[in-house]
């Protein structure tokens, strides 16, 4: 059930109202069931991967959480040190054993409904095979709520907090119908207080919440639709029938269309959420306004980032070999820092493109973007001297500007690979982007007139929005607003609502972008 | 609660009337419509027709193809049966056109469904809006036939409009830029497409870039249902239904001979209805065609409107 339908916004209003209707105790329970119903309504079968996730993973760290019961009680008495070692030993190997079986259920299951048809179809092309692929449909979010089930596993491993009694109330922390199909991928310490807790109906905090789902339907009806209705064509096609400036002007509106659909779904997430009380995380920082890409992966899908540094990127760095490779460059300070780093930012942003799709161009858009991360990673020596050597020309207004378009122009090159969702589209797209033809432009910009003024228009809003927030020193837009007298306040939501009514696209489907993920 | 309920409900309320009092004030008045002249008109002058018609009749349903191939006027000349189209545009939906359809058929009449290669089984409601700009009764009509599809796509219609007017009649025909889409292309008083078309106006290249394929996997459920409620709707008003074939290029299709009988023998035991035509008797050369492989020219409007009407007349005198 997409955000942006019609049943959905029923549902919500059911949600919401009988939410600060029942009795409080139970408002965590209602919250449960409707999210179950949310989920069910994407597909009834894939609950039973959603509900078969959340038992594996509750079931695994309950266990962990009994081993390291029976570890502190094992421990009581014991004065020896040797003895106190193995016995921990000897339980952390059986914690990490139940975390492993875990990991193999969890992953594996992700694998073989991600991934299959994928390793079918290399293997068919590589040995000339006749097509064996597999009818196997992924259920929505199964990745967004697998790594959500992983993170909360390693850190009940890691002792971070302890495992959830409550197996409903687990049930709900991974559930939870505004991340579930798309993130934020919740930190589970962060959010359970709030999910599990008793909320009244705050009417400032419910005003806030439900402007900012406004301002994310206007992002997704408004700018993302709007866009899709003119480079669908063109990206689906891989450039074919289209000259180079059109296609260059469809992959640098992509950017904006897959920010202002993801993000605009988290603002939709975000805001909902917290008319019921419950905030969750934050996606996105303006990140288009990033110096450079390590910045643009702190500020676009912070989650995902976070998840794959706590989760991925530390676990390589503390591994035997990186150890091992440090003490093998220990005479060089440099080596032994980088060389390690570079080896877990490699394998973090394999998985990273991975992640996005079963298909040889999302792992080249993770190489591709790991490959610059990497780069500013080995010659962040070389940066740092400069900067020293030229403060005043780093610290410019004029560099800062350059270095934001920079970044951006190689996000959307990056995009050549990610928007296709196959290689020889991708070719096929960059090849057309050379064959520029000013009277095919003119065509294209005049075909599209309509929905390009709309998307200007909205643009400019989104990107004013983004630099206000970027800047950091003021109160947030929408507290600005809160604060405004009541006729411009009516105003505002009157002209925000209309615009979202008047200037959506239609004819565009209801998915969003990340939904397939 | 109540304070915010109250508040968002005059809101919501206040921005419905707006957007819906700004949208049908600019779709419903019959006078100064911007797309008087566009291509959809043409389905209007179709129902038009049909609700003027009296007595048993023809009615070939189905998408452009229908528009481009069959002439109605021939069609009554060698059948002597008043023929008419209800069909300019696959985007518009298999589903309106077939409930469409069925409003107009009647005890004795005839329907002839051009067997189409796939199903487009939902409401192509741009089309549908377009085509609709100053028919108050058939807006309504739709409305109360289908209340939350009307009022949550109707609003795309006023930003067309507005569009339309501020920046001249740029979208007169909606992206179909070619002369052979206009209301004009139509007679008015029958529906029938009467645009001259000579020599193809699309290379030979071009033409056969695009390929036909008829499969038995387009033998979906929705597609088997939709039709055969519609074929048995038809049947109990005491009308009966025939498929044909919609003309073909030739070299345009990917399917062998066998699978084309395979396809029309699936097609006659799923939906007990006879084919008029083989495919082949309405398979013709580049030189038929007009736009695209499957709209013919004046020319082969005339041989595809003969091989069917033909084909009809012994059913009709049964």
């Amino acid at each position: 059930m997409s955000f942006t339908t019609l049943k959905f916004l029923i549902f919500f209003a059911i949600v919401f109202w009988g939410y600060f209707l029942i009795p409080k105790r139970f408002q965590w329970a209602w919250l449960l069931v409707g999210s179950l119903v949310f989920y069910a309504f994407s597909a009834w079968w894939a609950i039973f991967y959603l509900l078969g996730t959340i038992t594996v993973s509750y079931g695994c760290a309950r266990w962990i959480q009994s081993l390291s019961l029976k570890q502190k009680e094992s421990l009581v008495g014991v004065k020896d040190k040797n003895e106190k070692s193995k016995i921990k030993a000897s339980f952390e190997r059986k914690k990490k054993w139940v975390v492993v079986l875990a990991l193999v259920l969890l992953v594996g299951l992700l694998v073989v409904v991600k991934y299959t048809n994928f390793i079918l179809k290399n293997v068919e092309s590589v040995f000339h095979l006749d097509s064996f692929a597999l009818d196997i449909v992924m259920p929505v979010g199964l990745s967004f709520y697998i790594f959500q089930n992983i993170g909360y596993l390693i850190d009940v491993y890691r002792g971070q907090y302890e495992a959830e009694k409550n197996y409903f109330k687990f049930a709900l922390y991974i559930s939870y119908f505004p991340h579930v199909l798309q993130g934020p991928l919740d930190d589970y310490e962060a959010v359970s207080a709030e999910l599990y807790g008793t909320h009244e109906f705050d009417y400032a905090r419910v005003v806030s919440g439900a402007k900012r789902a406004a301002w994310g339907f206007f992002k997704k009806l408004v700018i993302a639709n709007q866009i899709s209705v003119v480079i669908d064509g063109v990206i689906k096609s891989g450039g074919t029938g289209h000259e180079g400036l059109s296609i260059m002007l469809s992959v640098v509106l992509y950017a904006f269309w897959i920010y202002a659909d993801f993000s605009g779904y988290m603002d939709m997430a975000i805001g909902m959420s917290k008319m019921l009380g419950i905030p969750i995380a934050e996606n996105f920082d303006s990140p288009y306004l990033s110096k450079n890409i390590a910045e643009y992966w702190r500020r676009w899908h912070i989650t995902l980032g976070a998840w794959f540094r706590n989760y991925v990127f530390y676990s390589v760095l503390r591994s035997s070999w990186c150890t091992a490779i440090r003490k093998k460059f220990k005479k060089s300070k440099y080596l032994a820092s980088t060389v390690p780093t570079v080896l877990a930012l490699a394998i973090v942003w394999l998985l990273i493109g991975m992640w996005h799709g079963a298909a040889w161009s999302y792992i080249m858009h993770g190489i591709y973007h790991g490959g610059f991360i990497i780069l500013g990673t080995i010659l962040d020596p070389v940066y740092d001297k400069l900067h020293k050597k030229f403060p005043k020309f780093y610290g410019s207004k004029f560099m800062s500007a350059f270095r934001v378009v920079r970044t951006f122009t190689i996000v959307t090159i990056g995009y050549y690979f990610f928007a296709t969702g196959a290689p020889s589209l991708s070719l096929s797209l960059l090849k057309g982007s050379c064959h520029i033809y000013l009277a095919g432009f003119v065509q294209f910009l005049s075909n599209n007139l309509r929905e390009l003024i709309i998307i200007g228009i909205s643009l400019i809003f989104l990107i004013y929005m983004d630099f206000y927030n970027a800047k950091g020193d003021k109160p947030p837009l929408g507290d600005v607003v809160a604060r405004q007298k009541t006729w411009v306040r009516w105003t505002l939501y009157f002209v925000l609502l209309f615009a979202i009514l008047f200037f959506r696209a239609y004819d565009v489907g209801d998915a969003f972008a990340y939904f397939r993920f | 609660m109540k304070k915010f309920l109250l508040k968002s409900l005059a809101l919501i309320v206040s921005v419905g009337i707006l957007f819906y009092g700004v949208t049908f004030a600019l779709i419903l008045p019959s006078k100064g419509q911007a797309f008087a002249n566009n291509y959809q008109k043409g389905f209007v002058y179709q129902y038009r027709a049909l609700e003027r018609a009296e007595g048993k009749k023809i009615i070939t349903i189905g998408a452009s193809n229908v528009a481009f191939n069959t002439d109605t006027a021939l069609m009554r000349e060698i059948t002597g049966v008043p023929a008419y189209n209800l069909g300019i545009h696959g985007g518009m939906g298999y589903h309106y056109i077939l409930e469409t359809a069925l409003k107009f058929v009647d005890e004795g009449d005839t329907v002839i469904y051009p067997f189409w290669h796939f199903s487009e089984d939902d409401y192509g409601m741009g089309l549908i809006w377009l085509s609709l700009e100053g028919e108050q009764d058939l807006i309504f009509d739709f409305i109360k036939e289908h209340p939350v599809k009307a009022l949550s796509t109707v609003g795309q219609f006023g930003l067309k409009k507005v569009y339309a007017s501020i920046l001249g009649n740029k979208l007169d025909t909606d992206s179909l830029d070619m002369a052979c889409y206009r209301a004009s292309c139509f007679d008015a008083e029958t529906g029938n497409y009467i645009y001259e078309r000579g020599t193809p106006i699309v290379s030979w290249d071009a033409m056969h870039a695009t390929k036909l394929a008829f499969s038995p996997a387009n033998f979906d459920s929705a597609f088997v249902s939709t039709l055969s409620e519609f074929i048995s709707a038809c049947r109990a008003k005491g009308a009966e239904v025939y498929f044909t074939f919609h003309s073909i290029m030739s070299g345009s299709l990917v399917n062998t001979a066998e699978e084309l009988a395979e396809v029309r023998s699936i097609a006659e035991q799923t939906f007990s209805v006879e084919f008029l035509n083989d495919a082949s008797e309405v398979t013709y050369p580049f030189e038929y065609y007009y736009n695209s492989p499957t709209h013919l020219n004046t020319a082969g409007m005339k041989r595809y409107t003969e091989a069917v009407a033909n084909a009809l007349v012994p059913y009709l005198t049964k």
